[in-house]
């Protein structure tokens, strides 16, 4: 099966049901495939983390799972844990961490958060802790008709010819836990779980999806306690754009964290950082 | 009273990558991937450094700028030159 997913033409041979599946695509960027998975490789994040990695590759554990090895930024193998029956939470891991993993090794800035665009023309990036609101941010804005280029992972490149920072969509979905649903107003009835076991929805965005990379102007912390809006510049500006990268463990075990710190530095040059306290809603 | 003199030499620690961000310099370890902010004098004093200079000289160059004192200079650049040399920005070669 063949899907375009954050950019690439992925041929998968599990199926992501949700996607259009375009088999006769010529093109092939990415393949994920089931196979063997080695133990382990020659870094660990930490001696009690199932993370490994080495020069183009990343490994993982996921415990009722299974085993993900990324390698090259071009093939993803899965090793499901023998009699798994929860297909969904795989589908999350590959699209989640191992999609992560492929784009950071492909040397694009990977961050945690959701890019949306109120004019179709240029995007901002809403990062923030976990449970800051974020995806509620998100949902809002859709809910407002805005565009959505991505939900959670967030991939930048920058333009070869005019080297502005470009937001890749990622995909047609965003993903919402019941409560912002219900502050947004969103039926959640006939969506689909994200996974079987969470309270949480995938919420097809339709035609609010922005199909084509946009400029990226700002990312925005969202903070989960009151605060005050605050700019940052220089080097302050690179630490909060470090803490929300996605999975920055990943670039240490694959010994890519100075390239991935230099673009960075690139990114915060061109965009500006700010930080802002949460309204309530 | 600081462990070094006016005759220390420091010198920019080699392999370190600096870009301008904002209003800082920033210097990234290539290594390591970490990297460090320097503020207007930080910044000032290592521009200066691009060869490896004497606190004497360094001393020289600034008051030669600015209106400053000398003593009133050593004292100022010092807690930079220190903390640049914690963080390995910078080296003090201390028996030259």
């Amino acid at each position: 099966m063949r899907y375009f997913l954050f950019g690439l033409w992925i041929e998968s041979d599990i199926a992501l049901p949700h996607y259009p599946n375009m088999p006769d695509s010529p093109l092939c960027e990415v393949v994920i495939v089931e196979g063997d998975v080695p133990t382990s490789l020659k870094n660990q994040l930490s001696p009690t983390i199932d993370v490994f990695g080495d020069t183009g590759k990343l490994l993982f554990y996921i415990t009722g799972i299974g085993r993900f090895l990324i390698e090259d930024g071009c093939k993803i193998t899965y090793q499901k844990e023998v009699n798994l029956a929860d297909t969904d939470s795989l589908r999350l891991f590959l699209l989640g961490s191992c999609m992560g993993a492929v784009l950071q090794q492909r040397g694009l800035i990977v961050l945690h958060g959701n890019a949306v665009s109120e004019d179709g023309k240029g995007c901002q990036i809403f990062v923030g802790d976990s449970g800051a609101g974020k995806s509620t941010m998100a949902g809002w804005y859709f809910k407002h008709g805005a565009f959505i280029l991505a939900d959670d992972v967030v991939a930048l490149y920058f333009d070869d010819t005019t080297g502005i920072p470009m937001v890749i969509p990622s995909f047609p979905q965003i993903k919402l836990w019941q409560k912002s649903a219900d502050l947004l107003g969103i039926d959640t009835s006939s969506l689909r779980r994200v996974r079987p076991q969470d309270e949480k929805y995938s919420v097809p965005i339709g035609t609010q999806f922005c199909p084509t990379p946009l400029p990226v102007y700002a990312v925005v912390e969202i903070l989960k306690d009151p605060g005050v809006t605050k700019q940052y510049t220089g080097v302050d500006k690179l630490r909060l754009l470090q803490r929300h990268t996605y999975r920055y463990g990943f670039l240490g075990v694959m010994d890519i964290q100075n390239h991935y710190v230099g673009q960075l530095v690139k990114l915060a040059g061109k965009i500006s950082v700010t930080s802002y306290e949460r309204k309530v809603m | 009273m600081s462990i070094y003199t006016l005759e220390t030499v420091f010198s920019r620690t080699p392999q370190l990558i600096s870009t301008d961000l904002d209003d800082e310099l920033v210097i990234m370890d290539d290594e390591k991937g970490s990297f460090y902010g320097l503020n207007a004098t930080a910044k000032m004093i290592y521009g200066l450094l691009e060869t490896p200079k004497t606190l004497e000289e360094l001393i020289g160059l600034i008051t030669a700028e600015y209106d400053v004192s000398p003593e009133q200079c050593q004292a100022d650049i010092i807690p930079f030159l220190q903390q640049m040399v914690t963080s390995k920005l910078l080296g003090a070669d201390i028996d030259q």
